[in-house]
């Protein structure tokens, strides 16, 4: 069998086995030809499904610390604190078609024990280049910066104003949004507006947000920009919420004296044409003291309530009846079953590349006895090569001291801090600078001198003193 | 009237030492005959997003570190690569969009401008080709 084929090949004559190798070069070039095809139609495709497939993040650390004891509102006091700043988070954008994507982000916080959470996660469409609608877990876009708050790399202070920004418990929603951008008069618009809902889950009730909605307005012009906005919540509570504050101020010493004082104080007068200074003297009330104001505010619910029963039977003094109709009072005046609450935004700024400087002023009002918050802050900042240096001022403020407020805003969980149960005062004065290492990464410092808290805890949830001081040094990425 | 303002003409001739001039160029079909320094920097910030028919427009930008592209965002917007990412980041993070395609150098961007008629690009003039239409060069 090897001689036969040896001698077949033998037989060849030199052309004829020319001929033959040269077909199967063809053939192994052909082969090649079509492998190398296919191999670049698969990495052609492949590129186009990595297109479709965009990665992106953003992280931050940090140290943070205050000069008291006293514990802030982003959970740090006079130790070293490395928790509060830590945040990283990873974003995937998949291209479904021209037109529509889904998105989701996700964040893991050191607040939250880097528990991850997805703060965003939504289905875009744009039905224009110029008009896009979404539609799943959103932020809420209460103010300028709020809808990327937590992009240390994206802002120049170590984290946006606290006495604007730590204003709402909750950030992101259920939801549509849709925004529209378009030009006119040389200026670039956007309108963007939401409607959603949301559960929220407080240490001490689960509230409902059964309605939100909001629009805001932005308009830009080189270096210049405008911003103005509201947002609405309306919260219902899942179950009735039960605080054991008031008992502890009613066995208080004030209370002891209102409780001799009352029943003789609404039989002699009619309370609505003495002041409270007044009011407060007959009933023994030390109106300095906050925590006695509970029972003068008791005074003017029980008496408007009530008015009939104590007139018939002064005698009786403060009855058990008397006290559940007051502790009714003061549930009508928590209006606990429900709550709605505006969120008001004005801001500006000017960024030249040079020179920035940022201004916002922000205003929430509540439904029922809450306190209104005011806050403003401006911040101006110079960029010289790599570092920009900024002065920052805040000021946030409760406008309205009614004695509800006073008397047991404080006793209310620390997460509501700053919503309104709570009279606040606030100034902070800041200095910081912003470097950037490289593209991609910024290191900041800053000191926030707050002051002029004028007995109130201010941005603390336990009294820090009239003056404090807050040191932060961040490291903020985007990837 | 091919203008720069005063600022960007302060800013370039203050700290740009070696390219020349760079070269704004789209598709010889795309309406846009030619432009400002201001409407290229919207352009390029994705503030404008489409041409006057309506297309949409589509980005062509040079790796983050690129020379040429440091000084066009520098000329453009007076944005350092930093600014330029923390804006794009303030996009990006709030679902408003994505940046720019990139490309390995101006060659490649004049490619991708011969296949795709909405595309626009800055580059180093002398990758121009007929395929090409300059529509705003900017010089020191």
């Amino acid at each position: 069998m090897c001689f036969a084929l040896s001698s077949n090949v033998w037989s060849k004559t030199n052309e004829e086995r020319e001929a033959t190798i040269k077909s199967l070069e063809k053939k192994i070039a052909k082969i090649e030809k079509k492998s190398k095809k296919r191999s670049k139609s698969f990495s052609k495709k492949f590129d186009k499904y990595l297109q479709r497939l965009k990665f992106n993040g953003f992280a931050s650390a940090g140290i943070t610390s205050t000069d008291v004891e006293a514990n802030h509102i982003i959970g740090i006091n006079d130790t070293k604190n490395y928790q509060s700043e830590a945040v990283l988070a990873l974003q995937a954008n998949f291209r479904i078609n021209d037109k529509t994507e889904a998105v989701l982000q996700l964040a893991s916080r050191g607040t939250d024990r880097n528990n991850t959470e997805a703060e965003w996660a939504y289905i875009s469409h744009a039905f224009t280049p110029n008009f896009t609608v979404r539609a799943g877990r959103l932020r809420v876009p209460y103010y300028v910066a709020s809808e990327y708050i937590e992009v240390g790399y994206a802002y120049p202070w170590a984290r946006p104003p606290i006495d604007i920004y730590n204003q709402a418990p909750f950030t992101s929603y259920y939801g549509i949004d849709s925004f529209a951008n378009f030009e006119m008069f040389g200026w670039d618009h956007t309108i963007q507006v939401f409607n959603g809902t949301d559960l929220l889950d407080l240490e001490v009730a689960t509230f409902y947000i059964s309605l939100m909605y909001g629009a805001y307005f932005s308009t830009a012009k080189g270096p210049w920009s405008a911003r103005i906005g509201r947002t609405v919540v309306s919260g219902t509570l899942e179950e009735e919420l039960v605080l054991d504050a008031p008992a502890a101020i009613l066995a208080s010493s004030g209370f002891k004296d209102f409780k001799s004082g009352i029943p003789g104080l609404i039989l002699s007068f009619d309370l609505s044409q003495l002041t409270a200074e007044q009011i407060a003297a007959f009933a023994g009330v030390d109106l300095s003291n906050d925590n006695d104001l509970f029972p003068l505010y008791l005074i003017s619910e029980l008496y408007n309530a009530n008015q009939a029963q104590f007139n018939s039977d002064g005698s009786s003094g403060f009855s058990q009846d008397g006290f559940f109709n007051a502790s009714d009072a003061l549930a009508s005046a928590f209006n606990l079953s429900g709550i709605n609450v505006n969120f008001d935004n004005l801001g500006f700024s000017y960024d030249d590349g040079a020179w920035l400087a940022l201004i916002e002023f922000t205003r929430l009002e509540f439904s029922g006895e809450f306190q209104a918050v005011y806050a403003h802050y401006a911040t101006v900042g110079k960029r010289i090569n790599t570092f920009m240096p900024f002065v920052h001022y805040a000021h946030s403020y409760t406008p309205n001291d009614n004695y509800f407020a006073k008397s047991i805003g404080h006793l209310l969980p620390d997460i509501i801090n700053g919503l309104g149960f709570n009279i606040n005062k606030q100034k902070t004065y800041s200095a910081g600078v912003r470097w950037d290492v490289g593209s991609g990464m910024a290191i900041k410092f800053q000191i926030d001198h707050m002051t002029d808290l004028e007995g109130t805890n201010g941005k603390f949830t336990t009294n820090p003193g009239n003056d404090a001081d807050l040191f932060s040094l961040v490291v903020d990425v985007v990837f | 009237m091919r203008t720069i303002n005063l600022s960007v003409f302060l800013a370039v001739t203050l700290s740009m030492a070696a390219h020349a001039d760079i070269a704004i160029v789209v598709h010889p079909d795309n309406p846009l005959a030619q432009a400002t320094s201001a409407e290229i920097s919207k352009i390029f910030l994705a503030k404008t997003k489409t041409y006057s028919n309506g297309e949409k427009i589509k980005l062509l930008d040079l790796e983050e570190g690129d020379e040429l592209r440091d000084q066009f965002y520098k000329m453009v917007a007076n944005k350092t690569p930093s600014q330029v990412k923390a804006y794009w980041s303030r996009l990006i993070f709030t679902g408003k969009g994505q940046p720019p395609q990139v490309l390995i150098d101006s060659d490649e961007i004049v490619e991708a401008i011969e296949e795709n008629a909405n595309g626009i690009g800055y580059i180093d003039p002398e990758s121009i080709t007929d395929s090409v239409k300059v529509i705003l060069t900017l010089s020191n």
